[in-house]
């Protein structure tokens, strides 16, 4: 029983680093598509660019034991320029390690594996309508 | 004697017990921040002033209440609360808004008026830091008190945690309610039906 126990401890440190990966891929879709868009980390640095639709490969954390935090910016003519959150959740993984007071919990939010990016919904862009002017 | 497993769990749920009895309040402060890269407007023309928002949510919170960071059992470790009403926050907000798009007009000058009621607007952290901001929102015609449009905008933001209550920063909580209301501010004052319904009046 004690030899399983830290067999496990052994194995399973950094499981939802293994299963996750330190990275993750995040759909960017709008409503009309081929708007340019720009996603940018907590301190306003552009960390990934492109078209939509598309998919950007993002850190999951942002240094050790902190979640990334991004924002995505959308724009094109004739439309308003979006601006929507990519939310990060703990996974199912790291919520166990800690459950079962496992070592990985350490590893996992060490590597940032232990969080989830969630993708954004399709964002709906509005046709561009300036304020009335006096 | 009692066996191991038995006095972890009894250790747990005392440890869990004695930190039910803390609670920490702090109070902070909430306000619209302008995303980096967002282009301010170059020229003002005032247009639209900032009425009431009514504070809908459950008044036994207190009208200062923000949200808290829950412990083991769900209850409230480290407790939220602003510096000012709720009310007064979001109006704030959204005047911060209207000048960041150059139509800010002091109250009574606007020809338009824009106000509404705070459906939701709080914060916590368990497992996940969530933040809720839900608006009622309506645009009137200063002059004649006509309503031009009203709609209901959610913006809802999760950011991962650490999973230890005593270890969150009150902090990173406030700055993702902050980002979350400045969304909200956002989705009010970019809703292209919401400019579409003021033109021609």
């Amino acid at each position: 029983m004690r030899a399983a126990l830290v067999a496990a401890l052994l194995v399973l440190p950094g499981c939802a680093s293994i299963v996750n990966g330190t990275r993750g891929d995040v759909a960017i879709r709008s409503d009309p598509s081929g708007a340019s868009f720009e996603v940018r980390d907590r301190d306003g640095n552009v960390v990934a660019s492109g078209e939509t639709p598309a998919s950007a490969r993002l850190e999951r954390n942002r240094s050790v034991f902190q979640p990334a935090i991004y924002q995505v910016v959308l724009r094109k003519p004739g439309y308003l320029p979006k601006r929507a959150a990519i939310n990060t959740r703990m996974g199912a993984w790291c919520a166990a390690d800690w459950v079962l007071l496992l070592l990985g919990g350490l590893v996992d939010g060490f590597t940032g594996g232990c969080w989830n990016l969630e993708e954004p919904p399709i964002q709906i862009l509005s046709p561009e309508h300036p304020f009335p002017q006096r | 004697m009692i066996r191991r497993p038995v006095r972890l769990l009894l250790g747990l749920a005392l440890s869990g017990t004695a930190t039910s009895a803390c609670t920490f309040t702090t109070v902070v402060p909430l306000h619209y921040a302008a995303p980096a890269g967002a282009a301010r407007s170059a020229i003002d023309t005032p247009l639209i002033s900032v009425g009431t928002f009514q504070d809908g949510r459950d008044a036994s919170y207190g009208l200062d209440w923000l949200g808290a960071i829950r412990s083991g059992f769900g209850n409230a470790f480290k407790k939220l609360r602003t510096e000012k009403a709720m009310s007064e926050i979001v109006q704030e907000a959204f005047a911060d808004g209207l000048r960041e798009r150059g139509v800010y007009a002091e109250p009574g000058i606007g020809r338009f008026t824009l106000e509404g009621t705070i459906a939701k607007l709080d914060c916590s952290e368990y497992w996940n830091l969530e933040a809720h901001v839900h608006l009622d929102v309506r645009v009137t015609e200063s002059a004649s008190h006509q309503v031009l449009y009203t709609k209901s905008y959610r913006a809802n933001q999760t950011e991962g945690g650490i999973g230890f209550p005593v270890l969150a920063r009150v902090e990173t909580l406030r700055a993702l309610a902050e980002r979350t209301l400045t969304d909200a501010v956002d989705q009010v004052l970019d809703d292209g039906k919401l400019r579409e319904a003021l033109q021609g009046r």
